[in-house]
């Protein structure tokens, strides 16, 4: 989900946090855990700007 | 209960009860002239008939073939006049007032011809209205005794028409040719309201008499609107209802449960009994027009299906038991609350219907986020119009349509994107050929060939004939011609919109890869015509889109909502009559359980549940903590149930496992939760995995109000008592007290006080604000205290409009050598989605199965002929349809309707929905057509899935 996310917003310097909101935006609490679970541990699997994402948000929850 | 009555009108009122009829349309001019009537001066418009300034100013001038819903055709000679300084007796109601006429409507002269018209008239009627279904509504019985008819000199023996047959075909209608006295008026009503000129007159003088194109009405194209029925002056056009049960005695006005037009009605009764729907002249969507659901498909309310007592089961395979309502109550709230103490707060949930009133919905969600706990909560919109919220508030800042429907009216250029209105939105549609056919152009964006890009009198300039799935390539190349061509409306965008977003969007539409060339071989839409296309849209003075679940139901609907609405800002085509981005929307109240905060992340008005400020309000006035977190869609509730963590189920008014994509995947979930509860009014496909059925109220027992897609709010009043003993809203503030949140309203108007309370759209709305006004559309609130009828006038209610690029991802579903054809979904005029109402109703006279539609290129290759059972197969499932060979579809696309269960057009839907949304992708299925033998059935019966591993 968060492929086709990235896949429908144009690479620019906006983009991470485009999917940055739009994932705290829609997404339940446990949705946005479990990904960055799966996130962390595949990190070569995803994008650059996923794996921002990720992190940002990872941050932001654990601060 | 609303009696309605005008006391300026004393002629009969044959378009309905209490309805007043001055004969010929209301004038627009701004230019007032004064005309003196039998003595007295008036004023009115310039363009005002003399019949229709009579008639407002208490002087009713006799007529026939005058109504005031059609032009004035001056046949019958009834309402002749005499005019100073005219020679003979001018026809009123063709003749315009000028200013200084001096009329007199009564003279001896004029007197002596009207009795001798009627005459005529009478030598060539039955004489039976002691016995006529129209008796004491019947215009002609009127001017019979308004011209102080006594005699027939002619008699009755020469030649007449007392022996011609009635044509009873239609369900609803019969046609009795003996009582015709040919004013024209049904022919013109199809014409001028309807559009579809079903009716004509055949032959002449004598014989001349109105035929629905040499066929009887149900073979003709006649689409059973019910206009001629309205317009008819005698019993030549009647309800059956009303032959059966006699003239309706009183009248109480609501609003219609199909479609997101929302036609006001007058539900016509004799005591406690419906006997006819007829569209009311003051409705605002409809202004007294109809289509044969709303005017006629209403039985199904009364229909013996209808389940009035709770049901319990503790297995779904258990048979179902009737209970009491406080058992039924009390099993729920015992289960949901067992489920949460076990699994969590987040375990449980629901989804509001779109067909129940604001006020239901409301307390729905109210339920869910207060009682249960969590936001939980979703609705229907999710699979239809929720790319329409996000694309439109990412853009303008609210995700509704930009005007009302009346709009259209000054439309010059009309795209038709995704959508056919003349079978989903038929009174809509009528508007929509009116200005059509006054000459503004149409661009219909369609794979298939709908009615509106060629029937009677209308012809598309432009049809882009796409492949499913590439919606935003096409706009994509549309915009591309715009910008290149220096077709924006610079000075709109530099006034009006955010100035970084639309540089970045202008330098990525200007990309080669969105032009026309390219997209041609991505669409099969050739270059030129969406060159061609683009100018006219770009250079008409006033531009609209208007689109439905072709646009929405893919993989990058929200995408292409933005699309659109990059096109009506960079074009200018936005905050003003006759232009805008408009969605067609659905159901009855889908707008409405979206305005109502049906939606997971936001509460009512649109706003977000994370926002502190809004939730505190919130919590104030409910009493509660709420949580600020996004809660499931329904598409993450599935698949939470399937993997153990949700368990329990509230389903008010939907039928997700017909409705919603992949049934196989609906049903696992449904048959994995612990708790299903059903509220609706028939068991369906969904109830066949529930444990609890709360029997709910039909839209004729409501109490409330439904919100169309002109964000109209309508009131919705109670035609007949509820047959399940209680109001819906009542229902689920018991389950919530049972729960543990008390929730109690002493009736709706207090749950719409709320709503206005804490709803800024909704500030000023109130059922006494209604009943006064009629219906408003929101924004209604200080600063718009009568309603919006178009929104973003002044600016944008984000501020600046937002442009956003809109990338070409095309979907993962494609056809391949197995799947080589591509399935898209819609919908048929007679039947009404998962057809729960219109399946109950004659309607079924029309549509009696889903059709699968086949070019006749894909049919020959497979040995498919018309009429054929065959298979159709996707990666997902497989199911039988009966085949119709045709050229509405091109080669490689195939088309069915998802009215019936037996069809199980979603068995074969997939799991792929739009990026933002989660709205499924209906439209785009890879599928293979072969001829089914003979022993092959659909396989979704309950047995069939219970056996399934």
């Amino acid at each position: 989900m968060a492929g086709d996310i990235e896949r429908n917003i144009p690479a620019h310097e906006e983009t991470y946090l485009r999917i940055s909101e739009h994932l705290v935006k829609f997404w339940t609490p446990q949705m946005r855990s479990d990904f960055y679970k799966h996130v962390t541990s595949n990190r070569e699997s995803f994008s650059e700007t996923i794996n921002k994402v990720v992190d940002e948000l990872r941050a932001k929850a654990n601060a | 209960m609303t009696l309605l009555s005008d006391p300026r009108g004393t002629m009969p009122m044959r378009s309905g009860i209490g309805e007043a009829d001055y004969g010929t349309p209301k004038s627009t001019s701004e230019v007032m002239v004064s005309v003196t009537i039998d003595g007295e001066t008036h004023v009115v418009p310039e363009g005002t008939s003399v019949m229709r300034a009579a008639g407002e100013n208490g002087c009713d001038i006799p007529k026939l073939c005058a109504t005031d819903s059609l032009q004035p055709f001056g046949s019958c000679r009834m309402c002749i006049v005499e005019i100073d300084g005219r020679r003979g007796t001018p026809a009123s109601c063709t003749t315009p007032v000028e200013d200084g006429m001096v009329v007199r409507t009564q003279t001896a002269k004029v007197a002596k011809l009207r009795k001798n018209v009627m005459e005529l008239y009478i030598s060539d009627h039955p004489l039976d209205c002691l016995t006529c279904s129209a008796n004491g509504d019947c215009e002609l019985q009127d001017m019979a005794g308004v011209a102080g008819l006594r005699e027939v000199r002619y008699g009755m023996d020469g030649k007449n028409h007392l022996d011609a047959p009635t044509d009873s075909s239609n369900p609803y209608f019969s046609f009795d040719e003996s009582k015709c006295i040919v004013c024209n008026r049904c022919v013109r009503a199809c014409d001028e309201v309807q559009g579809t000129l079903a009716l004509t007159i055949e032959g002449r003088g004598f014989n001349s008499k109105v035929s629905p194109g040499g066929l009887n009405f149900l073979s003709s194209e006649c689409v059973s609107c019910g206009a001629c029925v309205q317009a008819c002056p005698t019993a030549t056009l009647q309800e059956k209802s009303v032959i059966d049960l006699g003239m309706p005695t009183r009248t109480v006005q609501t609003t219609c449960a199909y479609c997101g037009v929302g036609c006001s009605f007058n539900a016509e009764l004799r005591g406690d009994e419906l006997v006819r729907m007829v569209p009311t002249k003051t409705g605002g969507a409809n202004e007294g027009h109809s289509c044969v659901k709303g005017r006629f498909a209403w039985g199904y309310a009364s229909h013996s299906d209808r389940i009035t007592k709770p049901m319990l089961r503790e297995k779904i395979t258990d048979e179902w038991r009737e209970v009491s309502w406080d058992e039924a109550i009390q099993y729920t709230a015992t289960k949901l609350k067992a489920i949460q103490e076990k699994y969590g707060d987040n375990s449980i949930g629901g989804i509001t219907s779109s067909r129940c009133t604001n006020e239901e919905i409301f307390v729905v969600q109210k339920m869910i986020r207060a009682a249960f706990g969590n936001n939980n909560v979703d609705t229907c919109a999710r699979v239809c119009h929720s790319p329409t919220g996000y694309g439109l508030s990412t853009t303008f800042g609210t995700s509704a349509g930009t005007q009302d429907f009346k709009s259209v009216a000054n439309t010059d250029v009309i795209v038709v994107i995704g959508a056919n209105p003349t079978d989903a939105h038929p009174v809509f549609a009528s508007r929509m050929k009116r200005r059509i056919r006054e000459g503004a152009n149409l661009i219909v964006v369609d794979p298939r060939k709908i009615d509106l890009v060629e029937s009677a009198h209308i012809k598309a300039d432009h049809h882009l004939q796409l492949q499913p799935g590439t919606n935003v390539a096409v706009i994509n190349a549309i915009a591309h011609v715009i910008a290149t061509e220096g077709l924006i409306d610079e000075e709109f965008v530099a006034e009006r919109c955010d100035p970084g977003p639309f540089n970045r969007w202008r330098k990525f539409i200007e990309l080669p890869e969105n032009s026309p060339e390219v997209v041609e071989a991505q669409s099969g839409v050739p270059a030129e015509t969406i060159r061609q296309a683009a100018r006219l849209y770009a250079t008409g003075k006033n531009a609209a889109i208007y689109y439905g679940l072709g646009v929405t139901e893919h993989s990058q609907g929200s995408t292409m909502v933005m699309g659109m609405a990059n096109l009506a800002m960079a074009t200018g085509n936005i905050g003003r009559d006759g232009v805008g981005v408009n969605p067609l929307r659905g159901q009855n109240n889908v707008q409405g359980a979206c305005d109502m905060g049906s939606f997971p992340h936001e509460l009512s008005g649109y706003r977000h549940v994370s926002d502190n400020a809004v939730r505190e309000q919130f919590e104030m006035l409910w009493d509660v903590k709420l949580m600020s977190d996004p809660g499931m869609r329904i598409p993450n509730m599935f698949d939470n149930a399937i993997s153990g963590e949700f368990r329990g189920l509230f389903v008010h008014g939907e039928d997700i496992a017909q409705s919603d994509p992949n049934t196989k995947h609906v049903e696992h979930a449904l048959k994995s939760m612990d708790l299903v509860v059903v509220q609706d009014l028939f068991l369906n496909e969904t109830s066949k995995f529930a444990h609890v059925f709360l029997p709910g109220t039909s839209f004729l027992e409501k109490d409330g109000t439904f919100t169309n897609a002109e964000r109209r709010i309508n009131r919705v009043r109670p035609v007949m008592a509820a047959k399940n003993g209680k109001q819906e809203w009542q229902i689920i503030c018991e389950l919530s007290q049972a729960m543990g949140y008390e929730m109690h309203y002493d009736n709706a108007a207090q749950i719409m006080d709320e709503i206005a309370e804490i709803t800024p759209t909704f500030k000023g709305v109130s059922f006494a604000m209604l009943d006064e006004v009629g219906s408003v559309q929101w924004p209604c609130n200080d600063a718009a205290p009568s309603g919006t009828p178009i929104m973003h006038v002044e600016g944008f209610v984000r501020g600046q409009g937002q442009f956003m690029e809109t990338p070409f991802v095309p979907t993962e579903e494609r056809s391949n050598r197995k799947f080589p054809l591509l399935l898209t979904t819609g919908r048929i005029l007679s039947q009404y989605n998962v057809g729960a109402q219109t399946r109950r109703t004659a309607n079924v006279t029309w549509h009696t199965e889903d059709i699968l539609e086949i070019h006749e290129a894909d049919a020959a290759m497979r040995g498919i002929v018309d009429g054929q059972k065959i298979a159709v197969s996707s990666r997902i499932g497989e199911t039988i349809l009966t085949a119709l060979v045709s050229d509405r579809v091109p080669a490689g696309v195939v088309h069915t309707t998802f009215h019936h269960p037996t069809s199980g057009a979603n068995v074969v839907t997939t799991e792929y929905s739009d990026w933002a949304t989660n709205c499924p992708e209906f439209k785009v299925t890879a599928v293979e057509i072969r001829p089914a033998d003979s022993s092959e059935a659909p396989t979704n019966t309950l047995e069939s899935v219970l056996t399934k591993a």
